[in-house]
C-alpha cells in the first residue's frame, strides 16, 4: 500500500522522467516523437513481408488470426516493454549517481521511468495494431475494454522486477550482463515467435509458471480471439504482478539506503 | 528549538579491494570479512538552532562534505541519528542533476520536480528563477550552451527556489565569479534575516567568520572544536599555522642547556602588569610584562637583552633589544623586564623568542626560541595579525556635486 501510495506522490516526478527520457531519445533529431510510430510500422511490414511472403508462415484459425505477422507483432508488444523495462533498470540507478549523491532524491522512482517509457511505446504500437486490424476488417470485441487491467497488471510486473534487478546491480555490477542473457533466453521460451501448442506435452510445465506467457496470451485473447483469458492465465498474472511489485517494493527499499555509500 | 540536531554521527565505509569480495562476503554470512572499515566520521554531535547559521570548516577530507549528506539525508550514519524540522534543501553540487541536451526552463522545472515542488508551484516560482539567473533568452536554449555564470546562477536559483527552512550548502560559493558569489551571498543573507537555519561549509574561513554564529572544525573525520564562531575559527587558523610553521622550519636547533661559562637565559615569563603570576592567555588591550632572569658568570660582563613577539606561524609581529632602545641592564645576574602597554595583538597565539646578547648586540650568548607561549583573545571581526587605529570617514566623489563638474573645467583651479 505504501508502494502504491509512494508512486502517487511522486506522479509529477514520474511524469517529467518520462517526458525527458522520451524526448532525450528523439532530441536533435528532425522528426522527433515520429519515430517512435514510424519504427514499429517498419518491423510490423517487415514481419508481414519475412513471415507471410517469404517463409510462408501460417498460424491457424484457433488464434483469432490467420497473418502470422500480426500474432507475432501483438505477442512482442507486450514483451519488448518488458524487456525495456528491465533491462534499463540495470543502469539506472548508476545513470543518476549525481542525485543520489547530492540531492534528497526518491530513488525508487529512477526503475519506474524506463518501465513507463516502455509502455507508452507499447501503446502506440498497439494503436497501430488496432488500426491495422480495422483496416483488414478483423472484428473487435468491447472485451478489449479489459486491456487497462491487464496493462496494469504488466507495469506492476516490470516494475517488481525492475525495482530487484536496479537494486541489486548497485552492489552487483554483473547482473547486468547477466539480466541481458536471461531476457534473451525467456524470450525464446515464452510463446511469442510460435504459438504454445507446438511445445510438446512434457514441457508444458514451463508455460504455467511463465507469467509473461501468461500476459502475453492475455492480450492475444482479447485483441485477436475476442474472448476472456482463461481463468488460469489471469491468476498466474494477477498474482505474480501482485507479489513481485510489492516484493520488489520490499527489496528496493531495504537496499537504497546504501545506494549513496557504493555509486 | 533545534532546526538539526545530529547525535553521536559515525559514519564507517566498507571498502573492498574487489567487487567479488562483496559478493563472498554477503554469501558467508559474515563468517569471514573481506573489507576494510574507513571511517569517514566518528562520534560527531552537534545541534543548530533555529535561525542560527552553522559554518562547517576543517581540511579536505576531514569530513565536512560527510557530515553534510548526513544531514541532508543522502547518506545514512553506519550510527547516530540526525533530526531535522522543517524542509531542507540542499546544495552540494550545483547543476547536478541538470541535463546538458535540454533547455535551462526545462531543467528549471525538472530540477523543481525533483525537490518535490509540482508544476504548478514552479509555473509561481518561475519568473523569480529566471530573473535571479539573468540569462535572458538563453533560458529556452539547451543548457549545454551556457556560459558557466549561467549555468551556475541557474542552478543556484533553481536551488534556492524552493524556500526551505533548512539549507545546506557545501562549497557551493567557491565557485564562480566575484558576482556569482556576490549575488549567492546576498541570498543567503536574505534566508538568514528570514530566521531559515542554514549549514554552510566553505573554506573561505572570512566568509564563514562573516556569516556564520556558529562553526564546527572538523579534523579527521571529529570535531575538533565547535562553538561560537570566531572562537573556532581562531582554533582552527592556529592549528593551519602551527602546521604551515613546522613544515617551512622542521626544527630548531636545539637549546643548549646551562650552566655555561658564559651568560645565559635562566628564565623566561610573561605576565600581566604589575603581577608577578605568569600568564598565557590576555584579551587585546591588556598590559603585558615579560620578564627574562639572567645569569651572568663572570661578572661584570655587559649584556643586552632581545626579545621577539612571533605569532604561531612564525611571522615576526615585534622586536626590539634593550640596545635598540639605547637601555643598560646592569652588568651581573638579573632581571629584565619589558612592559608592553596596551598590546594590540588581534587574537591568535603566540610566542617569544629571548635572546642574550653581548654589549655589541651582535653576538647570541643564550638564545630561547619560541619557548613562552601565551594567547591573545579578542572579540571584535578583525583581520590580520595587530589592531591598527583607525576610523571611517566618507566623502562624495567629487563629480557627483553635480554633472556640470568635468576635468576641462578644473583646469583654471590648478
Amino acid at each position: 500500500m505504501g508502494a502504491v501510495l509512494g508512486l502517487y506522490r511522486h506522479r509529477s516526478l514520474i511524469k517529467n522522467f518520462v517526458k525527458r527520457d522520451l524526448q532525450a531519445r528523439y532530441k536533435g533529431s528532425a522528426i522527433g516523437l515520429f519515430w517512435s510510430v514510424v519504427h514499429p510500422l517498419v518491423m510490423l511490414a517487415l514481419y508481414t513481408y519475412i513471415f507471410s511472403a517469404i517463409l510462408s508462415v501460417r498460424v491457424g484459425a484457433p488464434e483469432g488470426t490467420g497473418s502470422f505477422a500480426i500474432y507475432l507483432f501483438c505477442g512482442l508488444l507486450p514483451w519488448n516493454a518488458f524487456a525495456e523495462g528491465v533491462s534499463r533498470s540495470t543502469g539506472v540507478i548508476l545513470e543518476h549517481a549525481n542525485l543520489i549523491k547530492r540531492t534528497l532524491f526518491p530513488s525508487e522512482v529512477l526503475p519506474i521511468y524506463p518501465v513507463v517509457s516502455g509502455i507508452v511505446n507499447q501503446l502506440i504500437g498497439l494503436g497501430i495494431l488496432l488500426a491495422v486490424l480495422m483496416v483488414t476488417a478483423h472484428p473487435l470485441r468491447p472485451l478489449i475494454l479489459i486491456l487497462p487491467i491487464v496493462l496494469l497488471l504488466q507495469f506492476a510486473l516490470t516494475v517488481g522486477l525492475a525495482w530487484i534487478v536496479a537494486g541489486i546491480t548497485v552492489f552487483v555490477r554483473d547482473l547486468g550482463q547477466l539480466v541481458g542473457m536471461v531476457m534473451t533466453i525467456w524470450l525464446f521460451l515464452t510463446p511469442i515467435f510460435y504459438p504454445p501448442n507446438l511445445i510438446p506435452e512434457r514441457l508444458r510445465f514451463l508455460l504455467a509458471t511463465n507469467p509473461i506467457y501468461a500476459l502475453v496470451e492475455s492480450y492475444r485473447c482479447l485483441i485477436l480471439k475476442g474472448q476472456m483469458p482463461t481463468g488460469d492465465s489471469l491468476a498466474v498474472l494477477g498474482f505474480s504482478s501482485v507479489g513481485t511489485f510489492l516484493v520488489g517494493y520490499l527489496v528496493f527499499t531495504r537496499m537504497q539506503g546504501a545506494f549513496a555509500d557504493v555509486i | 528549538m533545534y532546526a538539526v540536531e545530529a547525535e553521536n554521527l559515525t559514519k564507517i565505509y566498507r571498502i573492498y579491494a574487489d567487487p567479488k569480495d562483496r559478493l563472498k562476503e554477503y554469501f558467508l554470512r559474515g563468517r569471514r570479512t573481506y573489507h576494510q572499515e574507513f571511517c569517514a566520521m566518528r562520534d560527531v554531535s552537534f545541534r543548530a538552532q533555529v535561525g542560527s547559521t552553522v559554518g562547517l570548516i576543517g581540511d579536505n577530507g576531514a569530513g565536512k562534505s560527510t557530515l553534510l549528506q548526513l544531514v541532508a539525508g543522502t547518506l545514512r550514519p553506519t550510527s547516530g541519528s540526525v533530526r531535522v524540522q522543517g524542509r531542507v534543501s540542499t546544495i552540494l553540487e550545483l547543476g547536478s542533476g541538470f541535463n546538458l541536451e535540454f533547455t535551462g526552463r526545462e531543467n528549471a522545472f525538472m530540477g523543481g520536480a525533483i525537490m518535490g515542488i509540482g508544476q504548478r508551484e514552479m509555473e509561481r516560482r518561475f519568473p523569480e528563477i529566471a530573473a535571479f539567473a539573468e540569462i535572458g533568452e538563453f533560458i529556452d536554449r539547451p543548457v549545454k550552451m551556457y556560459s558557466t555564470g549561467m549555468f551556475l546562477r541557474l542552478a543556484f536559483a533553481v536551488a534556492t527556489s524552493v524556500d526551505p527552512d533548512v539549507l545546506i550548502i557545501d562549497e557551493a560559493l567557491s565557485v564562480g565569479d566575484q558576482y556569482f558569489t556576490k549575488k549567492c551571498i546576498d541570498r543567503i543573507e536574505r534566508f538568514r534575516k528570514a530566521g531559515k537555519t542554514i549549514l554552510f561549509c566553505s573554506h573561505s574561513l572570512y566568509q564563514v567568520r562573516l556569516i556564520c554564529d556558529h562553526a564546527i572544525w572538523l579534523h579527521q573525520g571529529q570535531a575538533a572544536a565547535q562553538g561560537e564562531a570566531p572562537g573556532v575559527i581562531d582554533a582552527y587558523e592556529n592549528y593551519v599555522r602551527e602546521r604551515e610553521a613546522q613544515s617551512a622550519s622542521p626544527q630548531d636547533s636545539p637549546e643548549p642547556a646551562g650552566p655555561k661559562p658564559f651568560p645565559w637565559i635562566a628564565r623566561v615569563t610573561v605576565g600581566a602588569d604589575g603581577d608577578d603570576h605568569p600568564r598565557d592567555q590576555f584579551t587585546m588591550g591588556d598590559d603585558v610584562t615579560v620578564k627574562v632572569w639572567y645569569q651572568v658568570p663572570k661578572p661584570p660582563t655587559r649584556v643586552h637583552v632581545g626579545v621577539i613577539v612571533n605569532r604561531n606561524d612564525a611571522v615576526q609581529c615585534f622586536g626590539t633589544g634593550t640596545h635598540f632602545s639605547r637601555v643598560e641592564p646592569p652588568p651581573r645576574s638579573g632581571v629584565v623586564c619589558l612592559c608592553l602597554p596596551k598590546v594590540n595583538l588581534l587574537s591568535g597565539e603566540y610566542d617569544l623568542s629571548v635572546y642574550l646578547l653581548d654589549e655589541t648586540g651582535l653576538h647570541v650568548y643564550d638564545q630561547r626560541l619560541r619557548g613562552v607561549k601565551f594567547k591573545v583573545i579578542e572579540t571584535g571581526q578583525e583581520l590580520g595579525v595587530c589592531y591598527l587605529d583607525h576610523r571611517w570617514r566618507f566623502e562624495p566623489q567629487p563629480h557627483e556635486k553635480g554633472p556640470s563638474v568635468t576635468p576641462t573645467e578644473e583646469i583654471p583651479l590648478v
